[in-house]
């Protein structure tokens, strides 16, 4: 895809957000926008594999918790863990390594700065700042060293993680979009992937039932389409920069929600529109897959106090 | 006259409860209504989040959710009244912005929290906060 394409998509994307007036819907790939209510528990369990070429194959299991923390703050913490092996082809012949394992830990609050609710729809603008911890490591060695960065579980470092969400939502549509920046430090063994620059942007759709009734709560069947776009800085070895390393990728997902008053599970299939990455030989991703069950809670009720 | 007082207390007895209007009594207690329409609740989640924090108003039995136009009814035991500005409280609480509430004062047989749509309130009793956490979520 060349830059003016990808600068028309882009700006197509983000002109249908700002066109829309009014903010709750619920992404699948991205969880920043995730509406939280005060005093909710929300815990999201996710199923994320992964096909790429080199023969690589991830599974992702990040589990999502947000809570309401007033009616304007919000906190997060994205536990992450999972598993991945490739196909390594060297002089001394073919390998597979794999690796397995917590990854970073990422937790941000988010602040609704400004919000519109109207009867048929409501708009919100959050910004949110936090950082990625490190639990998971960038420095797994197999036989023949240091392992590519696809395998690696973590960064090495604490790193600054900051953004800002818009959401709105009516009645049949909803539409959620994010940019966020991952500032990743050189850690103390001179290793580091890039910074990374994301902005994913969903439209939804419910389904079913069609004709929404007059009375009632309906289970709800929804199209969620997404989009997210990920621009790369490049990696640091040894505190240099690696030349075989940053790009720009952009794909594209569909995923169908059901949606009840304590639950909601999603299933949805990811491909790649762009994957514009520097040096030469770099693993792609052909497909990815999403699957996620998401359940509501109310927080521990000594933070209001029982009325009788 | 012994025998006719006897034969209608007798009487009195197999009628139907109400025969005799009973259920016209002034002194029946009435069931209070409120209807809120609610600001930005688009999304079964965030009918969640206002029926988790209900058990705070005293008395109140079933809520109802329409999606549609994005409005709650309540239902309390009879007997029981509630203010707007109490149904305000609650949902000011969750993080909304309700619009106007309307308080009607119905027969008990009126009440439709049996019906398709109505949600049973919880109201967690015990003294222990986790205790009370699970009653409340499970």
């Amino acid at each position: 895809m060349t830059n003016r394409r990808l600068l028309f998509y882009l700006r197509t994307t983000l002109a249908l957000v700002a066109a829309s007036v009014g903010a709750q819907a619920s992404p699948a790939t991205f969880v920043t926008a995730l509406p939280v209510a005060r005093d909710q528990l929300l815990i999201r369990f996710n199923m994320q594999p992964t096909f790429s070429t080199s023969s690589f194959t991830g599974v992702q299991f990040p589990v999502n918790m947000g809570y309401g923390l007033t009616s304007r703050w919000a906190l997060f913490l994205n536990l992450n863990q999972g598993f991945g092996s490739l196909e390594q082809t060297t002089p001394q012949g073919r390998f597979n390594p794999s690796t397995g394992g917590f990854g970073d830990t990422l937790s941000y609050a988010r602040y609704t700065m400004f919000s519109i609710d109207k009867p048929r729809s409501t708009f919100r603008i959050a910004p949110l700042a936090g950082a990625y911890f490190p639990s998971g490591s960038n420095t797994l060695e197999g036989p023949q060293g240091l392992l590519p960065k696809a395998l690696q579980t973590g960064s090495g470092t604490v790193d600054p993680y900051f953004g800002v969400t818009v959401g709105y939502n009516n009645v049949r549509w909803g539409m959620a979009w994010d940019t966020t920046y991952r500032r990743n430090p050189v850690s103390a063994a001179g290793i580091s992937p890039g910074d990374q620059f994301r902005s994913d942007a969903q439209f939804e759709l419910k389904l079913y039932p069609i004709h929404v009734p007059e009375e009632g709560l309906p289970k709800l069947l929804v199209l969620s389409v997404e989009a997210n776009y990920a621009q790369d800085s490049k990696d640091r070895v040894s505190r240099i920069l690696a030349a075989n390393s940053g790009g720009k990728v952009l794909k594209q997902d569909a995923i169908l929600e059901i949606s009840t008053l304590h639950w909601q599970v999603g299933l949805g299939a990811q491909l790649p529109v762009m994957q514009d990455l520097d040096g030469t030989g770099r693993m792609r991703e052909r497909s990815a897959f999403y699957l996620f069950y998401e359940y509501y809670l109310a927080a521990p009720n000594w933070r209001h106090r029982k009325t009788q | 006259m012994r025998a006719r007082l006897v034969l209608f207390t007798a009487l009195a007895g197999f009628l139907p409860h109400g025969a005799l209007g009973a259920a016209d009594s002034p002194h029946e207690p009435k069931i209070t209504r409120a209807v809120a329409t609610l600001n930005g609740v688009f999304s079964p989640r965030g009918f969640f989040n206002i029926t988790v924090r209900l058990y705070q108003l005293p008395g109140v039995e079933a809520a109802k959710f329409d999606l549609k136009k994005s409005r709650i009814t309540l239902d309390f035991k009879p007997g029981v009244t509630v203010t707007p500005a109490e149904i305000r409280g609650v949902m000011v609480g969750a993080g909304y912005r309700p619009g106007p509430v309307a308080i009607q004062s119905l027969d008990p047989k009126d009440a439709t929290e049996t019906a398709p749509g109505w949600v049973k309130i919880k109201h967690p009793s015990s003294r222990n906060a986790v205790v009370r956490w699970f009653q409340l979520n499970f």
